[in-house]
């Protein structure tokens, strides 16, 4: 059955939408990946470098269908270059010969077999190590292959896998439903120690199945919904690793793969964006006016956090200003559809403050604390909470789900961290306005039972802190409170301040005092 | 399978929950008091308590409820309509019960806790009793209008209640008990007002 999923998925993917998958079957198999072409585009003819299991480099070009004599010819540059021009990366020892190898998801003409075999006498002079060919057949093989025994066992997780591939399309990701899934082949509802070996092992499938499932997405170009999977995926990983306390060398590329996968969707979506001549607006025109606002804030947020993960990590990054053009014009579009939006606007904030603009990062910021001191604080239903999603929330507030009967008066999860942010700000004067209204309100949080359980998209074991706050409160505790480390989070999320802005955005619950502290401390020294 | 409908019977079935909740909340008092949270994962919640001493942290899970339902094959396909909803009126009645049970329980322990809760030991409910329930509870009132808010909740059987409504209305004739109610709420909204002041960062 997985044969077939993966060869109708292989057959319609581009040599972008493979490459991750790629690097993943590479990297189980023992190769250790260095190098992949940002971007999906070539460098020297090369899509991805790796050093194999013997040590001798090894350098891949990736191509998509059938290659037949005329597409050979018309990639005889580039192949050349894969096969002559030596692997330049610090990593590799210059002069090493490397091995090339062209890969397909198609078929390869006899002619073109010809023309290969012919090629490699010429080319031994400048590299004695021939070109290599992997065709679509023997990927399929190798890619069932490094799934191993790591695959859905019950019919019902295989019926998931099935629906996930079908349904992944036009709208938001099911993540429950996804991380569900995944959490079907990780080793992560078991109580046993599960050794590293088979941890990676289930990892890598993990890393492939994603592939598979955000293959419909990236078909309609569902940039969002592809950034949220890959960011789901890393997480179940990091959960996975962190409940059997695997070390890194099993799971760390994996991990990276996925948020490779995450950035490139969010790239995507800037460029989208970048040349979008309809002011975002999009479909049906009846019925888009109802939901642009979310569109907006979503945008505002994704592209944000893109900006500051590459700040974050000390990349250029030529989108920045663009990033920065949007927030000013459309900022005032955004809208508060919950606690999910929180994460989302917090990151537009702390994207404005890199831009000098910090009297409107914080007002964006005092703004959502009065929204939700204003709707939570009094009577009426509240602000749904961050466990409703955007979509879930709308339907909510407009009666679309007239059988829920949930309220969130009296308490807010996004409440507490927003405040510290304006306390680390300095803004006494704007929180001492509200605390009247903030103490109508409990500060609530759920703690995760254990660190793994931090990167579930729902937890088994925790609890729901409740504290109301204090009344009157010292601005000198609150600044300390405030500018303490984020001793409540996970080491494996502490390590990764720039996962943590996806970490936020994906999983809006999560999105904490803790969390915050972690993102806006590693800004700040990034600064 | 016989041939079924699940979508709908899904959609039908989440309705009749919502009814359920409802006619719980109407059978039983202390499921429509107070705050409600839902909580999305965990199986434990914390709050704080105010007590004489400053404040405590509760630490508490969840309490089991069950409520057995019997259906005989015969009687499935007549279930709809006004007897689905007696039956479902049956099941509302034993929920309550269970959950006023609960109700009684946690606040009894919580005012014993916070050194509010008053026994009258069996004795019949005076002036005495009533002022010193109302001394012990801490008043919230409405900024606008100056009165309590809410005006108090008391949770009797509907024959204490009727009986207690009664003596009120007696009890509201006499001048010098309610002098001492009105200065008892005096009391009381200075109290609130010390409290609302508090509503502010300090240095």
């Amino acid at each position: 059955m997985i044969e077939r999923v993966v060869e109708n998925w292989l057959t319609s993917a581009n040599e972008r939408q493979y490459q991750i998958p790629f690097c993943q079957v590479l990297a189980s198999e023992g190769e250790t990946v260095i190098y992949i072409s940002p971007h999906g585009a070539l460098e020297q003819g090369k899509d991805v470098i790796t050093i194999g299991a013997d040590k001798v480099p090894c350098a891949y070009q990736l191509k998509a269908g059938k290659i037949n004599l005329k597409a050979w010819r018309d990639n005889k540059g580039e192949i050349d270059e894969l096969v002559e021009l030596p692997i330049a990366h610090p990593s590799i020892r210059s002069r090493q010969a490397h091995r090339p190898y062209f890969v397909t998801n198609g078929a390869v003409a006899d002619t073109v077999l010809h023309r290969i075999e012919s090629a490699n006498k010429v080319w031994k002079k400048h590299n004695p190590k021939p070109l290599r060919l992997i065709q679509g057949s023997e990927l399929v093989a190798r890619f069932v292959k490094a799934h191993g025994s790591f695959l859905p066992r019950e019919t019902r997780d295989f019926s998931s896998l099935l629906q996930l591939i079908i349904n992944g399309g036009r709208g938001p990701l099911d993540k429950q439903r996804f991380s569900s899934f995944l959490e079907s082949v990780l080793p992560i509802r078991v109580s046993n120690h599960v050794v590293p070996l088979d941890v990676g092992r289930s990892i890598s499938s993990v890393v492939l199945l994603t592939s598979y499932i955000v293959q419909g997405c990236e078909r309609e170009k569902n940039h969002w919904a592809v950034f949220e999977a890959w960011i789901v995926a890393e997480s179940c990983i990091l959960g996975a690793a962190s409940k059997h306390g695997t070390p890194a060398k099993w799971w760390a590329k994996s991990s990276e793969l996925c948020e490779l996968g995450a950035v490139r969707a969010l790239e995507s979506l800037c460029e989208e964006c970048a040349g979008n001549q309809t002011l975002f607006t999009q479909g049906d025109p009846f019925t888009d006016g109802g939901f642009y606002p979310l569109r907006i804030t979503i945008l505002a947020g994704t592209l944000s956090a893109l900006s500051l993960y590459h700040r974050l990590r000390s990349e250029k990054w030529e989108r920045d200003s663009f990033v920065q053009d949007f927030l000013m014009d459309y900022m005032k579009r955004i809208q508060v559809w919950g606690e999910s939006a929180a994460p989302y606007l917090t990151m537009a904030a702390l994207e404005l403050e890199q831009h000098g603009a910090h009297s409107s990062s914080e007002g964006l910021i005092g703004q959502l604390v009065k929204t939700i001191v204003v709707l939570n604080g009094s009577k009426g239903r509240g602000l749904p909470n961050p466990y409703y999603e955007p979509e879930d929330a709308v339907r909510l507030l407009s009666g679309m789900d007239p059988t829920n009967p949930e309220v969130f008066t009296g308490h807010s999860y996004a409440l507490e961290p927003l405040v510290e942010f304006l306390a680390r700000r300095l803004r006494r004067r704007m929180l001492a306005h509200f605390w009247e209204k903030i103490t109508r309100v409990q500060f609530t949080w759920f703690r995760p039972g254990e660190d793994w359980e931090w990167f579930r998209w729902r937890a088994e074991r925790g609890s729901l802190d409740h504290r109301m706050p204090n009344t009157p409160q010292s601005w000198g505790d609150l600044l300390d409170a405030a500018e303490n480390g984020p001793t409540g989070v996970p080491e494996l999320l502490k390590d990764r301040p720039s996962f943590a802005l996806f970490f936020g955005l994906v999983f809006p619950h999560r999105f904490g005092v803790e969390l915050l502290r972690l993102i806006d401390r590693a800004i700040r020294q990034s600064s | 399978m016989l041939p079924d409908f699940p979508r709908s019977r899904k959609e039908i079935s989440e309705k009749l929950r919502l009814h359920l909740r409802l006619r719980v909340q109407a059978k039983s008092p202390f499921a429509a008091l107070g705050r409600q949270f839902t909580q999305h994962e965990g199986k434990i919640f914390s709050y704080e308590q105010i007590i004489d001493e400053g404040k405590r942290i509760v630490e508490e899970g969840f309490e089991e409820m069950r409520a057995p339902v019997q259906f005989q094959f015969e009687e499935i396909p007549d279930l709809v309509g006004e007897v689905l909803f007696q039956k479902l009126d049956a099941i509302a009645d034993d929920i309550a019960k269970q959950t006023s049970r609960l109700g009684y329980r946690r606040l009894d322990e919580a005012t014993r806790l916070a050194g509010t809760a008053i026994d009258a030991g069996g004795q019949p409910f005076t002036q005495e009793l009533f002022l010193k329930s109302e001394e012990a509870r801490q008043m919230d009132f409405d900024p606008l209008t100056g009165k309590p808010d809410p005006e108090g909740v008391y949770i009797a059987h509907p024959n204490t209640a009727e009986w207690m409504h009664r003596l009120w209305q007696e009890w509201e004739k006499d001048g010098a008990f309610m002098k001492r109610v009105a200065e008892l709420r005096a009391k009381k909204y200075e109290d609130w007002r010390d409290r609302e002041s508090r509503r502010k960062l300090v240095d």
